[in-house]
């Protein structure tokens, strides 16, 4: 709601009012992406010019000309297709085991994979930053203005990198984030406030290419995550990969071009779809033609599906909980609209799972409505969360031990210190290795950052004291220091992970998104003025058929009526400053009519009538 | 006819009157913007006009003017924190549709 | 040195309510969470953030009664960090059990193995008893050692679970 100040006398107008904030939830999943917006406690997608919700998750990178992004980008030619980029944040070439329809190459750092397209190298930060730019202007324009912060949601079970890779990817996009979210908590949001499950709950989170499970507790307006688990590397795209190299395998055909396993993938996803609703579907390769039913699908993607269910088991053990503890089980993505997805996950739970909340939206509908708290709309009733960090944090020792300092699940934010010392006598700086993994081996945990402490004065070995501190935020980023506690040395690093990107490409990629958004912001001007004058013709030509005939004479009425044809001429041209030049003229037209019609209102309601609404 | 402060509002009006060090009260009212909507006007009131009306409420003078009352009958003036943002909201029973920022209003 | 309790507005004790603590929490983490700073100065939000994240350890400390206990116990020496030795008595006694466990754990005895957590626990709750009169006496020396004797045990009986964990998945 708006808030007013008391003004002088004479000068309380409107511009007194604080201006309601726009700030939308996005869901930038790995196969599609969506944003929604929340007013008053309830949520809502928004969809593009063409009525879309869904934006898929595609860039196309053409030579010399601005990538494309979702269905233009799958309708255009030409330049590379990106697509399922969110598996790429944060990942190193030798993290990617699995086929894709383009090429990759390793980073010259050895940091984060990069992109090879027709418009040269493009880092996975980049690709996100399309897909983000191309929904805050959807939503820019359905909401008449620029947005003031979102909430942005990533899969609970992100990493380090990647939550820095996906900041990364919106500040290029020049948004302001409000807060990373969990997908899994986002979605607990959504059915906490908008269905008011309360409760222990399951959330089973199922998307394109990754799979998250959460056990929170849902307690009036207190959404606690006690436990989380999943695999970063899982998702529906694993289905159609599996079935693709079956089709391979049963047609004897041999693996094309990269063009062609894009087209196999793209058709065993279909095949994939059928199957939700049909019992056999049909499948071609080349030459070759034959039928996938049910019960193959089940047996090809079983041994997926004993993954995440393996995964939920040990969520309920960290949690300290047995099935019979669960009151409810959500399920969340795309892929759980897959029959088998829903049937294995009764089996383990003994319960009908919950879907009422499109598994689609319903992460954009929990960012939305978070978003809508924390930029300050929404107060007095909303809903507190309390995250927890995915993963355990720590630090090398000696031997290549890890040691946690911050164990998984714990509950953010967190500020954890453990003291270190010394192990050769006259030692003066002290290397620090920050890993971040279960395992006790830091060989086989995921490596995050590197940073040296110097200036500790001499001494005997075991004599120094370095207090090392862990500081993880509430979107679970996190930042470690170092410092020696007798002579007072102090290192600290906002932690940069290995396979992140550096402040500077970061500012290089903001540099050339802006060049490229000067056009755009000339656009998005026009597209404003173009909402905000519609939005009044709207008005006035409902007013006019209300009341026109009655207050205004015939040459009242046909000005007003040139002047709106003169602006609505406008809308359709590329001139924002006429646009804004007409918007203005009308409206001081048909303030007299306003005026005119206020007083009726007026007599109309000391006559005792009804007044009713002529909307918005 | 009424309208009414509610008991925070009514403190945070006689705080800042109190600051202000003169004032009689503080008038709710509305005007027209736009081509179709109104908007709210608050202020301070240093001097009464002819057509004003007076509610008394929790020691604070409300004053509105018969035009604008017809709009406003039954209206509740809070004072509300969201967020970090601070200040008066309306609840006007009249009010049937909303701009997108409950910056104007139509009836 | 920080008091949990008082952070958490808790009456300091060996037992406490739950329900009382978990309201406190989160009357405590709805006031200073992060995100109720989402627009304010950022001095404000690293302020929130520092508090938050001390709500969130000292409800850790006190939910779990063993960290609880150690807590009350630096409290009551005023976080003096001195060592204290056990009676020889009760080392010897341990040193038997692990011995008993190890040999019970080759041969996959359960019984033999789970009359030896019963024992532990046995003797886990005459400390805790011996503990809360100690700290309601003040006697600092003796709650450190019940302390220390509450830790060992409480090894004990997680190497158990462990143990029994390991059979129940294999």
């Amino acid at each position: 709601m708006v808030l007013f100040s008391i003004a002088e006398p004479g000068q309380g107008s409107a511009r007194q009012v604080v201006r309601r904030k726009r700030a939308v939830g996005i869901d930038l999943g790995t196969t599609n992406s969506l944003v929604a917006v929340a007013k008053e406690g309830r949520a809502r997608v928004l969809p593009d010019a063409h009525g879309n919700r869904l934006l898929p998750s595609l860039v196309r990178f053409p030579e010399d000309a601005v990538p494309l992004v979702g269905n233009e980008a799958l309708a255009a030619d030409g330049g590379t297709l990106v697509s399922s980029s969110k598996r790429l944040l944060g990942r190193g070439l030798s993290d990617i085991n699995y086929p894709l329809p383009y090429v990759l190459q390793a980073a010259e750092d050895g940091g984060m994979v990069q992109i090879r397209t027709e418009a040269g190298l493009v880092s996975p930060v980049q690709v996100g930053a399309e897909i983000l730019k191309a929904l805050a202007g959807r939503a820019g324009d359905a909401l008449g203005g620029s947005i003031d912060g979102v909430v942005i949601t990533v899969p609970a079970y992100f990493d380090e990198a990647q939550r820095q890779s996906t900041q990364a990817a919106a500040r290029i996009a020049g948004l302001n984030v409000l807060r990373l979210l969990s997908e899994p908590t986002a979605a607990a949001v959504a059915y906490g406030l908008d269905q008011q499950l309360t409760g222990t709950v399951v959330i089973y989170d199922l998307g394109g290419g990754t799979f998250d499970v959460s056990l929170m507790r849902l307690d009036q307006g207190v959404f606690t995550v006690v436990a989380t688990g999943g695999n970063s590397a899982l998702g529906g795209d694993d289905f159609d990969r599996v079935i693709a190299d079956w089709l391979l395998q049963e047609s004897g055909q041999p693996c094309g071009s990269k063009e062609d396993y894009r087209l196999l993938l793209q058709q065993a996803r279909v095949a994939k779809h059928q199957l939700s609703t049909a019992d056999k579907a049909r499948v071609q390769v080349g030459s070759w033609q034959g039928s996938l039913d049910r019960l193959q699908l089940e047996r090809l993607i079983d041994p997926l599906l004993d993954q995440t269910l393996l995964a939920c088991r040990r969520v309920l053990r960290d949690a300290g909980l047995q099935v019979g503890d669960i009151s409810d089980v959500v399920l969340v993505g795309g892929s759980t609209r897959t029959p088998r997805v829903r049937e294995r996950v009764k089996q383990l739970f003994g319960r009908e799972p919950l879907s009422s909340l499109d598994p689609d939206e319903v992460v954009a509908l929990g960012a939305a409505l978070q978003a809508d708290v924390l930029v300050g709309n929404k107060y007095g009733d909303a809903a507190l969360l309390l995250d927890v960090i995915p993963l355990s944090l720590g630090i090398e020792t000696m031997g290549g031990l890890m040691e946690r300092i911050v164990p998984r699940n714990s509950t953010i934010p967190v500020v954890r210190a453990q003291e270190f010392t010394t192990f050769k006598d006259g030692q003066t700086a002290m290397s620090l290795h920050v890993y971040q993994g279960e395992r006790e081996l830091v060989s086989d945990c995921r490596s995050l950052a590197r940073f040296d402490l110097r200036g500790i004065p001499p001494m005997v070995a075991g004599a120094a004291r370095v207090r090392v501190t862990f500081q993880v935020d509430a979107d679970g980023l996190l930042q470690v220091q170092a410092e020696e506690l007798t002579s007072g040395a102090k290192n600290s690093v906002v932690v940069k992970p290995s396979f992140g990107l550096e402040e500077t490409q970061i500012t290089a990629m903001i540099r050339s998104s802006m060049e490229s958004a000067a056009l755009d912001k000339a656009q998005r001007s026009l597209r404003e003025r173009r909402v905000e004058a519609l939005r009044h013709l709207e008005a006035l030509h409902a007013a006019l058929q209300q009341d026109g005939a009655t207050l205004l004479d015939e040459d009242e009425r046909g000005t007003l009526e040139r002047a709106m044809r003169e602006l609505d001429a406008a809308t359709v041209g590329t001139d924002a400053r006429l646009i804004e030049t007409l918007t203005e003229q009308l409206n001081s037209l048909s303030r007299d009519f306003a005026g005119r019609r206020m007083d009726a209102g007026i007599r109309a309601a000391l006559a005792g009538q009804q007044i009713d609404a002529i909307g918005e | 006819m009424a309208i009414s402060l509610t008991e925070n509002a009514a403190k945070h009006v006689a705080a800042q009157l109190a600051a202000r060090g003169k004032g009689v009260g503080i008038r709710i009212g509305v005007t027209t913007t736009g081509c179709s909507g109104m908007a709210y006007v608050l202020e301070f009131v240093d001097q009464l006009n002819g057509e004003d009306r007076i509610f008394e409420n929790h020691g604070v003078s409300v004053i509105v003017d018969a035009k604008s009352l017809a709009y406003l009958d039954g209206t509740e003036m809070d004072f509300v924190k969201h967020g970090v943002n601070e200040g008066f909201e309306f609840h006007n029973p009249n009010v049937k549709a909303e701009c997108g920022c409950g910056e104007s209003f139509t009836v | 040195m920080l008091n949990y309790f008082s952070l958490l507005d808790m009456p300091a004790a060996v037992d406490l309510d739950r329900a009382l603590l978990d309201l406190q929490y989160r009357e405590q983490q709805l006031r200073w969470h992060p995100d109720r700073f989402a627009a304010a100065p950022a001095a404000e939000r690293q302020q929130a953030l520092q508090r938050a994240s001390l709500l969130n350890e000292a409800y850790l400390v006190l939910k779990t009664p063993l960290r609880r206990a150690e807590h009350l116990v630096e409290l009551l020496g005023d976080g003096s960090t001195q060592t204290v030795r056990l009676p020889i008595d009760f080392l010897e006694q341990q040193l038997t059990a692990r011995e008993s466990l190890e040999s019970a754990a080759g041969v996959r005895d359960r019984q033999a193995v789970e009359a030896l957590r019963r024992t532990a626990e046995t003797a886990a709750s005459e400390c805790w008893s011996r503990l809360r009169e100690q700290i309601a006496e003040h006697d600092l020396r003796s709650a450190q050692i019940s302390l220390q004797e509450l830790q060992f045990l409480h090894k004990f009986v997680e190497e158990v679970e462990r143990l029994e964990e390991r059979w129940l998945d294999s």
